[in-house]
């Protein structure tokens, strides 16, 4: 299997066009690099051909939310709840939980996804998928 | 209107490949001249006969539920014309097949020889149900691999 860093790195590159050393490990993936959702499926794509690991567009929302059910990971105006924000922590080690908790909308999460976030879903999933 | 490229789904296997073809008539309406003032059928409909095969696969392959959405295609490449009465042979073979995208690369040929190459042929699949008739889309299945004759 190909290294997970520079797969999904070539995987941003190509998909988006972007030059080598515009796709940084921080850079998030739809604010900093203008991913539209079209763009994470050709990119999820480029990375099970590399990897042979298939995530599909819903499992990233799944895997950022982490089993927790809607009403507790945000509140009833869809505001990250604490739960929720301690979960996104987990997930996005760059966040602060202060600067989410009963800020962030829930469907604002994935703006908040970094390529670096991208590589260890992808090594967490090969590493389950044996 | 709608146009249909694909007269029969010759062999497929559910989520892998199909094989599919055409023969062209002149009396269809979608010849445009080349260069020579000889009629030559557009390139994008013979990727659209391509394209038309791998979404009968993934109607198979989901037992019509889904139906496929072009969303992008990696590279085309292009090696002849098709002329009025070619039979053109499409194979798809799938890349990746989830339960929200598809992708599929093949190829157009004529007598053995490649017309279209089409790689990353990705589409979404969308639940077939709002936009067809189901019992219709069993019944053109039936007719285009023939499983009324089997």
């Amino acid at each position: 299997m190909a290294d997970v860093d520079s797969a999904v790195k070539e995987a941003v590159v190509e998909a988006l066009a972007l030059d080598d050393d515009e796709v940084t490990p921080e850079a998030t993936l739809m604010d900093d690099l203008g991913a539209e959702s079209i763009d994470l499926l050709d990119i999820l794509f480029r990375i099970e051909k590399s990897t042979g690991v298939k995530i599909e567009a819903s499992d990233l929302g799944d895997y950022i939310q982490g089993g927790i059910p809607d009403d507790e990971f945000s509140d009833n105006d869809e505001v990250i709840s604490a739960t929720g924000a301690a979960q996104l922590h987990k997930v996005m080690p760059q966040t602060d939980p202060a600067d989410i908790e009963g800020k962030l909308k829930a469907d604002e999460v994935m703006t908040l996804f970094t390529v670096a976030n991208l590589v260890e879903m992808v090594k967490t999933r090969s590493n389950g998928a044996g | 209107m709608r146009f249909h490229l694909i007269d029969r789904v010759d062999a497929y296997e559910p989520s892998k490949y199909v094989r599919a073809r055409k023969l062209t008539s002149l009396s269809e309406d979608y010849w445009e001249q080349d260069g020579d003032g000889e009629p030559a059928m557009p390139p994008p409909f013979v990727l659209e006969a391509l394209c038309q095969a791998a979404t009968w696969l993934i109607m198979i392959s989901t037992e019509r539920a889904k139906r496929a959405a072009l969303l992008s295609i990696g590279s085309v490449d292009w090696h002849g014309d098709v002329r009025p009465g070619d039979v053109l042979e499409m194979v798809g073979e799938v890349g990746s097949f989830g339960g929200e995208t598809a992708v599929v690369s093949g190829h157009v040929s004529v007598e053995g020889a490649k017309i279209l190459e089409a790689q990353d042929i990705m589409c979404a699949l969308i639940d077939a149900d709002t936009l067809a008739d189901l019992e219709d889309t069993k019944r053109l299945q039936d007719m285009l691999t023939r499983a009324e004759a089997q």
